[in-house]
């Protein structure tokens, strides 16, 4: 076979064949697609993103994708079997406010739930080390104001009861009148709508009778669990969101199926996996960060390829790090998030995020310590080597340490001004009493051990030993970082995954995702039970799982269905969740899963933290149905590659020596890999460096992921 | 000893808390009179200490260190809210974790409850003073302690802490303190509003080894647990705080290691110094002077109908504060907090306006205290007073916000941004659910709509409706759902308050109102734990009106199912009695058992509103109006706005109402009780701003105070002020009776509020909240113009 990267592999095109996947991720500058042919081979293609209309960036790549494998794109497309997009196009929306003029139909007493933020919202999402600054704190600006939301006279109760009728003629008036205040979209949530989701049905009948036209979701149609603040604030972000990415996913339909693609697109969401584009429309909010998340995807996949079970995957862009776990070849989830500092309930890998990144700013505090960020001067102004600002950042350090060559920003196409870079950060040393290079070694020590601060922290409290875990490094900085970071926190290997992938990792996320439908049902159940609630409530989930599925064209081979149930101690309040092995559940059974309940809490919360003479209780099912999707065989290549000695050196400033050292540098070419190399040392990829620090080993793996061993 | 004294070089605290010459009473010692640490700690020369630490060192291995220390205590915190699993600690995170130098000086605190971060520093070092002989302290203990009267706010809200040993010598402790429910006393939950003193109370425990070389002493362990009525859950939360020190306790290892003790403790005091820094230069940017704040509680006790008072006064001189207590009422039942209590709230709110970017260093912040106790009082009892229901620890709290926020404001721009008035929990009010649920269990539970709060008004924007509380940043009260699943009730509605902020130029956050039936039970108890709202605890700034400070309401027997089946659901207050009924006061002490149609209803404090109300702009009461915030009717009466039939400002409306209203002032306001005798230069003086209240002219000897709205000259600032304005008393329920419950329900002391008015413009200066008949207060002293002050008619910021 040929190897990963972008080779011309047109001589095997064939055509009748359906024998590849196609995955499109959309950032913020660039359109990465990647082409997964089923036996391996992959061709990676990027071009600029369209802000005004991104679905012409989404097929130019693509276009340039069939241009790579010298092929038409007719013929490309006829030869995909699964195209899925991870789009940005929803989260955009909501970060820039620019999405929809939303109406909340909600119950009676209950219209400021999404005000109130359970009184958290003064403070949700922030550092902790800023809330102290209490005159600087602010709620987020509601997506939809007092004045468009209309209180509904109905109520439910905890057990789905109906207690107050709906009043019809009202929500007729409430819809009349939100559509005079310029609505075009209805965000229906009711209290207890999860245990009896009739009165939502039936207003979005009516607002579908007055308003055929108008958007319209229903929070217990997206959210199955407990909590209206979290409900209605998704159903809001689902209804703001909802117009603009109906007329994105037809424009993505129509667009493919004009070129000649028959199948539909899929779409990346963010609790793993795609999505039909019905499903897209009818719940949006779905496809909110998905590109991160399908990045996430790709490690577990190749996690489980390469036979790490346990990965933190560690993702630095120019503003953010973000950390998420793989855990015995799962991706850790999490049942609700907070997204532009509001709390969403969706399902969704868990991901933690802290400031800093290659534009996170260095600056001095009135105490005069040196600070490097949470501000981050982003893309644009950008580092002060762009030329634009003149804020030192990261990566001006890094220039300055000599690690980031100027000639190879964005594949050599961007030229930086390294002049720039010490100018600014000779500044802070002045005023610091440090040297140049110590103190652009300094701001990568600060935002290196930051990392480490976070990757620790999200071991801590997700109850596992850093130890045990390996770092995959991905993102433009992620390679830069890794071995520093890794080091600091004490894990013990640090994997650049795919090279010539890395720089598209969501897109390969997204090549690569199954289809996967989450099916949640509310349902609290005490312990002991016998288990035959339980198997009703999953033998319904699962029946309408498999129809969904084969309805999609899944065989029954290729279907999983995942049964969880969540458990808590009733007087604790950590959910858990509890894989449920066996299809049919007795009393048996039901002691099985008790114990695995106990064996898990205890796992992640520590020995001897349940409180089980207060009982136990199931709170939730969730039924995961996985469609099994072919994927690139990534398999063995390294053999095939040109393994390479360095064959440069540059000056590089090593904090571990105080000083610089002429440091062997290994360009990396397609089809090329690397002999092991002894730290220090850079490789050199077309769109980022991998570091090797003093006293590390890099190697290339069998697959050719590049893997170093951190000296502890 | 060095009082008055600038800021730490070094990090270690060398100014003592108290002056001992002149403290009142018996030996301060945590027996009788609370502990009070001298900087000089008598320590058993038997246990070393390791005190030595590197001076200089490199900036970038500092802040390494320093974000090293704050993610190992958000770590602490992390594992504690693992372990544990209350929602006490989980959601409502009602604990803290903290880090100390080997002499117990607080390096550093985690982000939850705030008023919890000024009781580690005594707890370690009065078991450094009382425990080093015998039992002795060595590496691998656990202490614990819950004796208020040593450094707790009450006795549910436990101390473990644990000291870290390096080559044989005490180098640090970390400390963790949780409230852990119910621990034994009177009542479930162990709050205890009717203990006549502590001996009625859950057991006050002094500090005692619970973990000895490592191994848990299990003779120990059992006796408190046995305290308790739900021992399992005590069990736990002990065990989450032991794991929570062991972690911690490894990691400090690790970084000794890594780092070496002298660049460790190196980095632990340039914490305190830089901190003790920063706080030192703010206040060197404070006009030295004086300032006073009084909060007034009713009903302290079950058969209690007084209203006390509590009082905080500040003298700043140079970067030192020194903080007294006189002028409060005594001590009365379980509404009094120690001298602990008292002192944590100054350091917490001190904390949080002058060292807000420091990574809440509480050493840094005592540096630049100076305490006078009064003991015997509300805000300094002495033992065996009672404390469980955290009455006057709570008010403490935003009375030492309020005095310090009036000190703020006379400084420069940067450092008065932070001022703000009450709010949050500032009327210190709970209710215990409990009744047997649908499953047949009987549950009983803090409710925590209150924690939903509000932020009062700032000097420079409106405050935050619904936005918490300032010393509890990191709460949530949990959706109604959660409470529904919980508790066998169902709520009419749970709704940000409408006008319930006190009006001001800035506005105070609105606070949350709840009301509930009985719900597939049998009865529904509804405990409450609270002092009277009608004493108003919500005061405002700068003359801003007063918050709602809630209130307890019901009214029984209603048709209110018959309302539901015909489709109608009383939505808010006005419904409620609209559909139902008259709502009846009940009592800050009163238990109902709810059933069938009783419907019970809780009003929350809502935040104090900052300056005249007149000087609002229109549009922004407009906008409160259409944004639902604020009633209609609200926008003439507090404001003056006049709204046109058009829905939008009437200008010449609103600024006739405004000028009616200014005339309206003076007329109703008793004339001034002095007359100022100013000097025949007086046209000639400098005017200054201070304050959104008074300004200050100079040119003469003497400053002299001026209004801060037509810088009228008033009277020498050695003068009260208020002396020289006119004064409009009144009672706050006769100005708006939802708003302001009628204190008089259940406390005999008439209450009034105090507007006063400059009598040349009619300019509200001032708005107190008092006893008929207390004397004017006198709020404010300064002894020097703010530095660099620039004239006004000269500052083209103003």
């Amino acid at each position: 076979m040929s190897s990963g990267s972008q080779s011309t592999p047109q001589a095997t095109i064939s055509v009748g064949v359906r024998d590849l996947a196609i995955g499109v991720d959309i950032g913020g500058t660039f359109t990465d697609c990647i082409v997964a042919f089923d036996d391996g081979r992959i061709v990676t293609a990027k071009t600029p993103t369209t802000p005004h209309d991104r679905s012409e960036g989404f097929f130019s790549s693509i276009e340039r994708g069939a241009e790579k494998l010298a092929v038409s794109l007719p013929e490309l497309l006829g030869r995909c079997h699964r195209m899925v997009h991870g789009t940005t196009t929803g989260t955009n929306a909501i970060v820039s406010r620019d999405g929809s003029t939303v109406g909340l139909l909600t119950t009676e007493g209950h219209g400021h739930a999404t005000y109130m933020m359970r009184g958290s919202g003064r403070t949700a999402g922030l550092p902790a080390d800023e809330l102290l600054n209490i005159s600087s704190t602010y709620k987020p600006q509601p997506l939809v104001p007092h004045t468009r939301i209309i209180e509904i006279p109905e109520r439910i109760d905890v057990d789905g009861e109906e207690i107050v009728p709906l009043d019809e003629q009202r929500v007729r008036e409430a819809v009349a009148e939100l559509l005079d205040s310029g609505c075009d979209a209805i965000a229906i949530s009711f209290i207890w709508s999860i245990k009896n989701p009739e009165h939502e049905r039936r207003t979005r009948e009516i607002v579908a009778q007055l308003a055929p036209g108008t958007y319209v979701c229903n929070g217990a149609d997206l959210v199955r669990s407990v909590g209206e603040y979290e409900r209605t604030t998704t159903a809001i972000m689902n209804a703001y969101i909802g117009p603009l990415m109906l007329r994105y996913i037809d424009a993505i339909q129509k667009g493919a199926e004009k070129r000649g693609y028959d199948r539909g697109v899929l779409f990346a969401q963010c609790g793993g996996g795609a999505i039909s584009a019905e499903e897209a429309r009818l719940a949006p909010i779905r496809t909110v960060q998905s590109g991160p998340v399908a990045g996430i995807v790709a490690s577990s996949y190749l996690a489980g390829k390469i036979g790490t079970p346990n990965v933190l995957a560690a993702d630095m862009g120019g503003t953010t790090f973000d950390v998420s776990a793989i855990r015995n070849g799962e991706p850790l989830e999490r049942s609700s998030s907070i997204f532009q500092r509001l709390e969403l309930a969706l399902p969704m890998f868990d991901v933690e995020s802290i400031g800093a990144g290659g534009g996170s700013i260095a600056w001095l505090d009135s105490s005069g310590r040196l600070n490097v960020g949470p501000k981050s001067a982003g893309a644009d102004p950008g580092p002060a080597c762009y030329g634009r600002g003149d804020q030192p950042t990261v990566t001006d350090a890094d220039v300055v340490l000599g690690i980031l060559d100027p000639g190879c920003f964005l594949h050599g196409r961007m030229k930086v001004d390294a002049e720039r870079s010490e100018t600014v950060i000779q500044r802070l040393a002045d005023q610091l009493g440090l040297g140049l290079y110590e103190t652009a070694a300094g701001i990568v020590r600060i935002v290196d051990s930051r990392m480490a601060d976070l990757i620790r922290r999200m071991s801590v409290m997700r109850g596992f030993d850093p130890r045990k875990f390996c770092c995959f490094a991905f993102g433009g900085g992620g390679p830069v970082h890794a071995a520093a970071v890794a080091r600091e926190a004490g894990l013990r290997q640090v994997i650049v995954p795919l090279p010539w992938a890395a720089a598209l990792w969501s897109a390969f996320g997204a090549a690569t995702a199954d289809v996967v439908h989450v099916y949640q049902h509310p349902e609290n159940i005490h312990l002991p039970a016998d288990g035959s609630e339980v198997n009703r409530i999953f033998s319904e989930l699962g029946r309408r799982a498999l129809r969904q599925l084969r309805e999609q064209g899944f065989a029954d081979e290729d279907i999983v269905l995942v049964r969880r149930l969540r458990m808590k101690y009733a007087m604790q309040v950590h959910d858990v969740d509890v894989a449920v092995r066996d299809t049919k559940i007795d009393s048996d059974q039901m002691a099985v899963i008790e114990q695995d309940f106990v064996e898990t809490y205890e796992e992640l919360f520590g020995k001897g933290s349940g409180h089980r003479e207060g009982g136990i209780e199931i709170t939730g099912f969730n039924l995961r149905a996985i469609g099994r999707t072919a994927k690139p065989e990534i398999s063995a290549q390294a053999n095939e590659l040109e393994m390479l000695e360095p064959n440069d050196t540059r000056k590089v400033y090593w904090a571990e020596h105080s000083g610089f050292v002429d440091t062997p540098v290994c360009t990396l070419e397609d089809d090329q890999g690397i002999v092991p190399l002894e730290g220090p040392c850079l490789i050199q990829l077309p769109d980022t460096v991998i570091v090797v620090r003093p006293g590390q080993r890099a190697f290339m793996d069998d697959y050719g992921n590049i893997l170093i061993d951190i000296q502890t | 000893m060095r009082i008055n004294s600038s800021s730490t070089p070094d990090g270690i605290i060398r100014n003592s808390e108290v002056d001992r010459k002149t403290l009142p009473g018996g030996d301060w010692d945590g027996k009788t009179y609370s502990y009070i640490p001298s900087p000089d700690l008598k320590i058993d020369p038997g246990l070393r200490l390791h005190v030595e630490f590197d001076e200089a060192l490199d900036p970038v291995t500092y802040q390494v260190l320093r974000s090293r220390f704050w993610n190992m205590n958000l770590d602490h915190s992390d594992t504690v809210k693992r372990v544990s699993g209350s929602p006490v600690i989980v959601y409502t995170e009602d604990f803290n974790t903290s880090l100390l130098t080997e002499n117990g000086d607080t390096v550093l605190c985690g982000p939850s409850i705030q008023y919890f971060t000024g009781y580690g520093d005594l707890v370690v070092k009065w078991t450094l003073e009382n425990r080093s002989t015998n039992p002795g302290i060595g590496d691998g203990d656990v202490f614990v302690q819950n004796d208020p009267y040593i450094g707790t706010a009450h006795q549910m809200d436990v101390e473990l802490y644990a000291p870290v040993f390096w080559e044989g010598r005490l180098f640090c402790w970390i400390f963790s303190n949780c409230h852990v429910g119910d621990i034994g006393g009177l009542n479930p939950g162990s709050f205890c509003p009717e203990a006549a003193d502590i001996f009625a109370e859950p057991l006050a425990m002094p500090p005692m080894k619970l973990v000895e070389h490592g191994q848990v002493r299990q003779d120990v362990f059992e006796m408190i647990v046995r305290q308790s009525r739900t021992p399992a859950n005590l069990t736990l939360q002990l065990r989450s705080q032991i794991a929570g020190l062991r972690a911690t306790k490894a990691r400090m290892i690790e970084l000794l290691e890594e780092h070496g003790a002298r660049v460790i403790k190196g980095a632990m005091r340039r914490i305190i110094k830089d901190c003790s820094q920063a706080v030192g230069d703010r206040l060197r940017a404070i006009p030295d002077g004086e300032w006073v704040e009084a909060i007034y509680m009713g009903a302290l006790g079950p058969d209690d109908r007084s209203i006390h008072r509590l009082v905080t006064r500040v003298v700043k001189n140079g970067d030192r504060m020194t903080f007294y207590n006189e002028g409060t009422d005594p001590q009365f039942q379980a509404a009094s907090g120690t001298y602990g209590s008292w002192r944590s709230a100054l350091m917490c709110a001190a904390g949080t306006m002058l060292a807000y970017d420091q990574m809440y260093c509480p050493a840094g912040v005592i540096d630049h205290m100076s305490l006078v106790p009064t003991p015997g009082t509300l805000n300094c009892a002495v033992h065996p007073a009672a404390v469980t229901t955290l009455s006057a620890t709570i008010v403490s709290v935003y009375l030492a916000s309020q005095v310090l926020s009036k000190m703020v404001l006379t400084g420069p721009e940067a450092i008065r941004r932070v001022a703000n008035a009450t709010g949050g929990v500032a009327l210190p009010g709970w209710w215990v659910a409990s009744g047997t649920d649908r499953n047949g269990r009987f549950v009983a539970d803090v409710t925590a709509d209150q924690v939903m709060g509000s932020i009062g008004a700032f000097p420079y924007r409106d405050g935050v409706d619904t936005g918490g509380a300032w010393w509890w940043p990191r709460s949530t009260a949990g959706n109604a759902e959660d409470w529904e699943s919980s508790v066998p009730f169902l709520y009419l509605y749970r709704r940000e308050q409408k006008g319930s902020g006190g009006a001001g130029r800035w506005r105070g956050g609105n606070g949350v109102e709840v009301g509930f039936v009985a719900h597939k039970t049998n009865v529904l108890n509804a405990r409450v734990i609270s002092v009277d709202p009608g004493v108003v605890t919500t005061i405002g700034l700068a003359g801003g009106s007063p918050g709602h400070p809630g209130n307890f309401l019901t009214v029984s027997d209603t048709k209110v199912w018959e309302e539901f089946s015909q489709g109608r659901i009383p939505g808010n207050r006005d419904e409620v009695e609209a559909q139902l009924g008259r709502l009846q006061r009940v009592s800050p002490k009163g238990a109902l058992s709810l059933t069938g149609g009783d419907i019970w209803v809780v009003e929350n404090s809502a935040g104090g509103g900052f300056g005249d109300p007149l000087l609002r702009e229109p549009e922004r009461v407009l906008g409160d109006v259409r944004e639902d915030r604020i009633h209609a009717s609200q926008s003439r009466q507090y404001y003056g706005v006049v709204i046109g039939a058009n829905g939008e400002v009437d200008e010449q409306g609103t600024a006739d109402l405004r000028a009616r209203m200014r005339g309206d002032r003076l007329a109703a306001a008793t004339p001034a009780v002095k007359t100022a005798r100013l000097p025949s230069s007086a046209f000639a003086l400098k005017r200054y701003f201070l304050t959104e209240s008074v300004g200050v002219a100079s040119g003469t000897d003497a400053l002299l105070w001026t209004c801060a709205n037509c810088h009228e000259l008033l009277a020498a600032t050695t003068e009260n002020y208020r002396d020289y304005l006119g004064c409009i008393e009144v009672r706050p329920h006769d100005i708006d009776p939802v708003m302001y419950a009628d204190s008089r329900d259940f406390c005999d002391d008439d209450l009034v509020m105090r507007q006063y008015v400059c009598t040349s413009c009619g300019h509200l200066v001032a708005t107190d909240i008092c006893r008929a008949q207390d004397a004017p207060l006198n709020d404010m002293k300064i002894f020097s113009l703010p530095k660099g002050a620039v004239p006004i008619d000269q500052d083209e910021s103003r």
